[in-house]
């Protein structure tokens, strides 16, 4: 064997890496749990309000923890943005108007860069 | 370079990936423990959304037994994930509910695994000290 098949070797190492980047390495877990009462979903197209801070100026009872976690490898960091449509419709299936109380937590294993987003889902009291 | 050359220089790559893949095969975990004055079932409550923090899907959930597995996921050197975290719950003294957390990592890919103990433990501290906001 000589130098050139050793570098098409890794090459194709190379190549392989940047296929894995590139092609499903992040994962996604979502759920909502009821902090008491449980309530129906909202429709798959509901608004939801997202606070990043504050909350609702309209009466709302807090009806759902809501929980979003990415990971991705690779050194690749995950977004809140990458989250929010998970978290939009976690608060929908709890059935949930608004989500307040939002906390990210973004922490690193080795070139796994994690996010995991908290959150509280808001039912308002009046029908909208 | 030589064809002995090459191949020692391609056996050494491989030799340098599997031990990134595979890791050292750790200790046997000891677990951390940690005693709440508490009532169960809020216990019980901390322990699965401390387990859902770190990224776990619950896998078991009986009264006294959490148990959370994380999804693995492929890297560029190592990944990570496939750890088995578990939570175990206990009547402890005078009301109080006591805890023992463990990881159980796995001999493929466990260099990119780690010990989940404390983490979960701070984690089920945290909510527990925090006061439900008012409605």
């Amino acid at each position: 064997m000589h130098l050139p098949c050793l570098g098409k070797v890794i090459g194709a190492v190379v190549a392989l890496s940047v296929f894995g980047i590139a092609g499903g390495c992040a994962t996604t877990q979502s759920r909502y749990e009821f902090l008491a009462d449980h309530y129906p979903p909202h429709a798959a197209d509901a608004p939801v309000e997202v606070f990043r801070s504050g909350i609702p100026q309209v009466p709302f009872k807090r009806i759902a923890r809501l929980d979003v976690h990415l990971e991705k490898s690779g050194f690749v960091k995950p977004t809140f943005e990458e989250a929010l449509p998970e978290l939009e419709k976690q608060a929908r299936q709890a059935g949930a108007d608004a989500i307040i109380e939002i906390e990210e937590r973004p922490s690193q294993i080795l070139e796994t860069m994690v996010l995991h987003v908290t959150a509280t889902g808001a039912r308002y009291v009046n029908d909208r | 370079m030589s064809l002995s050359n090459s191949r020692n220089v391609i056996a050494l790559v491989f030799a340098t990936l599997a031990m990134l893949m595979t890791g050292v095969a750790s200790a046997a975990d000891k677990g951390v423990q940690g005693t709440f004055d508490q009532p169960m079932a809020a216990v019980h409550k901390a322990a699965v959304d401390a387990l859902t923090v770190i990224g776990c899907t619950i896998k078991k959930e009986d009264p006294a037994y959490i148990e959370g597995k994380r999804e693995r996921k492929v890297g560029v050197f190592v990944g990570s994930g496939g750890e088995t975290v578990s939570v175990t719950l206990s009547d402890a003294a005078a009301g109080k509910v006591g805890v023992d957390v463990r990881t159980a990592r796995t001999f493929v890919g466990g260099a990119g695994q780690k010990n989940w103990d404390q983490s979960v433990l701070d984690e089920m501290t945290k909510q527990l000290s925090t006061p439900a906001p008012a409605n």
